[in-house]
């Protein structure tokens, strides 16, 4: 539980408090404060202090309270791996910004006077997120990877058989939305953007970069179509249906319905639950087990993976 | 959802599938709300032209069953209602070929409804 403390509390806290302390105890600041720097460094834009400092509070807060949001709604089973690095690494990078300001502000009689920020800072400030987010995920990882429920035995399938008549052309689609991945990318990458048009600057620039990226990534797996077909089976991500993932049906070996829970493969998301096992998990519950000729698996949850397996295995059949 | 199209029947193929995704939607084996392969996937899943498929999702929207966004695909749009219309369709075109195969006109089938409801 003691990690759990630390991830869900601790850190967040230790962040803020760190900014608010630096904010209360700088000796010697103007006010208005710098809050934007041009492109060579020096100071262009002013900000009242207390709207400064409340501005990165706030953010924090954002980020924070979708941290312990996402940890209530998962209950017991857990964070997704992507929402602890994402939401500490924007405490972190928040923080480095804040701090940054503060110290470039110290000391100046005006806000015109202040130290020069320029890229040096901002990379700071991403390393210092990266970091973050780097302890986030080693923090909520130490969970156990079980082994996903082996069915009997692959290939007998165990849904309703399919007969294909000679020349017959037959498809098996479904898809599978997850709506907290969906609140997940608008809150990451609007936050993001948000705090980006807050802190404006270099800094900015590298927050909205951060957002697009993160609303990207998170947005590919609010939603995937599977596809079984005479080619195979075929995974379109996200609302666009790219990227796409395809195994050929001559590399399947078998194909079968499964109950994938996401404790027992390592969490929600595109995962390597294991050596030699790849795992595309939306939701717990039903899914499509894939074993490939070479012995590599693939778990994807999908409703209906009864339908898709039997077809698979009955187009494997027909050759 | 299952979708099975066979050039050797006489029905044109775009009928083919539209009568595919219809049996689906009656059959739950779509939900409201999901997400159609788009019409190129299914296509090259179906090996036929993007056209015909285009020429089915087109039929389908017309009917209000489904909704099609530009660069998104299709998204079904068939509530509990018209799911349930759709599942009685169904047993009806079942009903006509039975009959037919049975010698029993039209005529007589709409009829034998009319006396069915008594």
């Amino acid at each position: 539980m003691l990690r759990r403390a630390i991830l869900l509390a601790g850190g967040p806290l230790a962040a803020l408090l760190a900014f608010a302390a630096a904010a209360l105890l700088a000796g010697d600041l103007p006010d208005p404060i710098a809050t934007h720097w041009g492109v060579g460094g020096e100071p262009d834009g002013r900000m009242p202090l207390w709207i400064f400092v409340a501005a990165v509070a706030v953010a924090e807060l954002v980020a924070w309270g979708g941290l312990v949001w996402q940890a209530r709604a998962r209950g017991a089973a857990g964070l997704r791996l992507t929402v602890a690095p994402y939401a500490w690494a924007t405490l972190a990078f928040l923080t480095a910004l804040g701090l940054i300001t503060l110290a470039a502000n110290d000391g100046a009689a005006d806000w015109r006077a202040a130290d020069e920020v320029g890229l040096p800072s901002v990379a700071l400030a991403l390393a210092a997120g990266a970091l973050a987010g780097l302890a986030a995920w080693a923090l909520e990882r130490g969970r156990p990877l079980g082994e996903p429920g082996r069915g009997d035995g692959v290939g007998s399938s165990s849904g309703d058989d399919v007969a294909l008549a000679p020349g017959e052309r037959v498809v098996w689609s479904r898809a599978l939305v997850s709506r907290p991945a969906v609140v997940g990318a608008v809150v990451l990458g609007g936050g993001l953007l948000v705090a980006a048009v807050v802190v404006g600057g270099p800094g900015g620039w590298g927050l909205a970069l951060g957002g697009v990226v993160a609303a990207i990534a998170a947005g590919a797996l609010t939603e995937i179509v599977v596809t079984v077909d005479r080619r195979g089976l075929a995974i379109a991500y996200g609302p666009f249906g790219w990227p796409r993932q395809t195994v050929p049906l001559a590399e399947i070996a078998g194909a079968e319905p499964t109950m994938i829970d996401p404790w027992r493969v390592g969490g929600w998301g595109y995962r390597k639950a294991r050596p030699g096992m790849t795992a595309v998990v939306l939701r717990g519950g039903e899914g499509l087990r894939i074993v490939r000729v070479d012995g590599r698996e693939l778990l994807v949850t999908i409703p209906d993976a009864a339908a898709g397996a039997a077809l698979l295995n009955a187009l494997r059949t027909r050759g | 959802m299952l979708i099975r199209i066979d050039p050797s029947r006489p029905a044109p193929l775009h009928e083919q599938i539209d009568a595919g995704v219809r049996r689906a939607i009656a059959a739950g084996e779509v939900a409201d709300g999901e997400r159609l392969p788009s019409a190129r996937e299914l296509a090259a899943a179906l090996d036929v032209n993007v056209h015909t498929v285009l020429r089915a999702y087109g039929e389908l929207r017309d009917d209000g069953l489904i909704e099609l966004r530009r660069g998104r695909g299709a998204v079904v749009r068939a509530g509990d209602a018209q799911r349930r219309r759709l599942a009685v369709a169904e047993r009806a075109r079942e009903l006509v070929a039975f009959a037919r195969r049975q010698g029993v006109s039209d005529g007589e089938v709409v009829e034998l409804v009319k006396e069915a409801q008594c």
